[in-house]
């Protein structure tokens, strides 16, 4: 077997000790006993004592969404850092978590008339997310249809505040307590989680990963630049629009429950390229993983580093990012 | 390969143009001419990367805009200048590129064999492994040589093209010629016609079989070496006034 697979077994592991310790941990302690207790009462009728309750309703879902809203933020990483052949893209720098913080926002204050069922938070994120995504490539793209990177960076820091001003002037009209918060969209939280979001992020999730990985042969060859590409067969106007279209589709839906988390999808692709090298599947499968051990991490020290109170979990994975992304910045050595 | 009244212009501006043509399967044709004549635009147009020109060109008994991208990997390989740093990539996993065209998810034993023997056509086993970035100029271009070689290779009987834009950059001279006697060598083995752009004079004519020479975005004259690469050709489209030498009943040039 090869050096990647026996890393993505043993990050299984350490993804499923950290999950672990992660619904035990918090402002209340559940025991071993008491989550396999509650587990054997799943499908019966039986009642839950509070911890038990509190594994099930609270811990475990919370758990499993910050995961997989980690391994979501990690793969829209390297899709856009794939796509953009730019190591200093992520989802937050292209203006899509904010849109889509708009768009969730927008549906909390009026949006809740709308025809569109449970899917209506994703679908208005959605719109969002694809909204300002769009705003931000046609502002970077120069003259001849190129996009430069320090316009894209720009412009993305535009339409960032922009639409989380946006934001701030809906969670003033907002009657939903949750959809009030500034605190929740700009700097996300799991607090949210129950086993109906999670249903919809696992979906998209699994949909945009097994798409993914059959682009992963032309995200390959797309490195070694456009023209090769299309020596190599690949069709690279449509591999740009699904790719993109999969990474705000995504998004979209993690930032719809979670609010902006900024930053894990630029530092965990980068950190797996080091070691791992370019193949873009091996890429996806890994930093999925990593995503989503990072994400359970720090929601874990969010939750007990100052229990009972709670801190942001975006506090966290900024001060992980932002060194990262200016050693990035610096090590590149991009003209302004 | 036909070429039939060619024409690709930018902005009214006249790039690349060839009144009629043929590239007759099995041999080498070179490209000719001096800097910025449309050599590289030609070549872009034969392998399929530009389609926005007048006139036709028939690749294989089939209109050139007909083909499926897909389709047309299978059939041709470009080596070109390309000239890539954003990530690292790993010596055989760009040579693996070259098979992309043909699997779908996972490479095959097949794919993965092909992989090997194109890396040992060049010499390259002992950079398995390593970083394509961390190479020299030359060692790059026989990695990106393999890759076009691992794209043309195997199922017998089937006509392939590789085309090559200035394939000699950065190499010595061994390797240059290593190079030109390789490309002789495959032309029976995978059934090959190569098109390619080229600088040196003397190599064009002891390798080539046929040439076009382009000036200022016209083919202006066609034919074997003695014809095209004439020493009043030399003069009157190079501006040089090359010594000749006859070797072996060709011309050679000393500038």
């Amino acid at each position: 077997m090869t050096k990647a697979v026996w890393i993505f077994i043993l990050g299984c592991g350490v993804l499923l000790s950290v999950m672990l310790a992660a619904v035990k941990l918090g402002a209340v302690e559940v025991n071993t006993n008491e989550i396999l207790q509650a587990l054997s009462k799943l499908g019966t009728q039986e009642s839950l004592t509070t911890n038990e309750a509190i594994f099930m309703n609270i811990r475990l879902p919370r758990v499993l969404l910050t995961a997989v809203v980690g391994a979501i933020l990690a793969l829209g990483g390297v899709l856009l850092q794939a796509l953009f052949l730019n190591p200093i893209v992520e989802p937050g720098l292209v203006g899509t978590s904010s849109g889509a913080a708009f768009g969730a926002a927008l549906y909390f204050t009026l949006g809740v008339n709308l025809p569109l069922g449970e899917f209506g938070l994703p679908f208005m994120a959605f719109l969002g997310g694809v909204l300002s995504t769009a705003l931000v490539f046609l502002l970077s793209q120069n003259k001849k249809g190129k996009l430069a990177i320090v316009a894209l960076l720009l412009s993305g820091l535009a339409i960032n505040a922009l639409f989380l001003s946006g934001v701030g002037f809906l969670s003033y009209l907002a009657r939903d307590p949750q959809a009030r918060s500034i605190t929740f969209w700009n700097l996300g939280t799991t607090s949210g989680a129950n086993w109906d979001n999670l249903k919809v992020v696992s979906v998209a999730f699994v949909i945009c990963l097994v798409i993914s990985l059959r682009y992963a042969k032309s995200l390959n060859a797309l490195i070694l630049g456009e023209d090769e590409a299309v020596y190599l067969g690949v069709n690279v106007k449509r591999l740009k629009f699904v790719i993109l279209f999969l990474n705000v589709l995504m998004i979209a839906v993690a930032t719809a429950f979670t609010g902006v988390i900024s930053f894990v999808g630029l530092v965990v692709p980068h950190l797996v390229r080091m070691f791992l090298g370019s193949e873009n599947k091996r890429l996806m499968w890994i930093s999925t993983l990593v995503g989503a051990v990072l994400l359970c991490l720090s929601d874990l020290l969010s939750r007990t580093l100052f229990a009972p109170a709670e801190l942001p979990i975006g506090i966290l994975t900024t001060l992980i990012g932002v060194p990262v992304f200016i050693y990035l910045l610096r090590k590149n050595n991009y003209q302004f | 390969m036909k070429i039939e009244g060619v024409e690709f212009s930018i902005k009214q501006q006249l790039i690349a143009q060839v009144e009629d043509a043929y590239l007759e399967k099995g041999k080498i044709h070179f490209v000719v001419g001096k800097n910025g004549a449309g050599k590289t635009s030609l070549l872009k147009i034969l392998s399929g990367l530009e389609p926005n020109y007048k006139g036709e060109v028939s690749f294989l008994g089939r209109g050139l805009r007909d083909w499926k991208m897909e389709e047309l990997a299978q059939r041709r390989a470009v080596l070109s200048q390309s000239n890539f740093n954003a990530f690292p990539i790993k010596v055989e996993e760009l040579v693996m590129m070259g098979r992309y065209p043909f699997f779908q998810q996972n490479a095959t034993q097949k794919d993965k064999e092909i992989v090997a023997k194109a890396l040992a056509l060049f010499e390259l086993q002992k950079f398995v492994g390593r970083d394509f970035l961390s190479l020299s100029g030359g060692e790059r271009q026989r990695v990106l040589f393999a890759k076009c070689i691992a794209q043309i290779w195997g199922k017998e009987g089937h006509r392939k093209y590789l085309f090559l834009d200035e394939p000699l950059t950065y190499l010595d001279v061994e390797y240059q010629v290593q190079f030109l006697q390789l490309l002789r060598d495959l032309i029976e083995r995978f059934n090959l016609t190569i098109v390619g752009v080229i600088h040196d004079i003397n190599l064009a004519i002891n390798y080539g079989d046929n040439f076009l020479l382009m000036h200022a975005g016209k083919c202006v004259e066609q034919g074997d070496g003695s014809r095209v690469l004439s020493r009043e050709n030399m003069q009157k489209y190079f501006k040089v006034e090359p010594h000749v030498l006859e070797h072996q009943g060709r011309d050679f040039f000393v500038f």
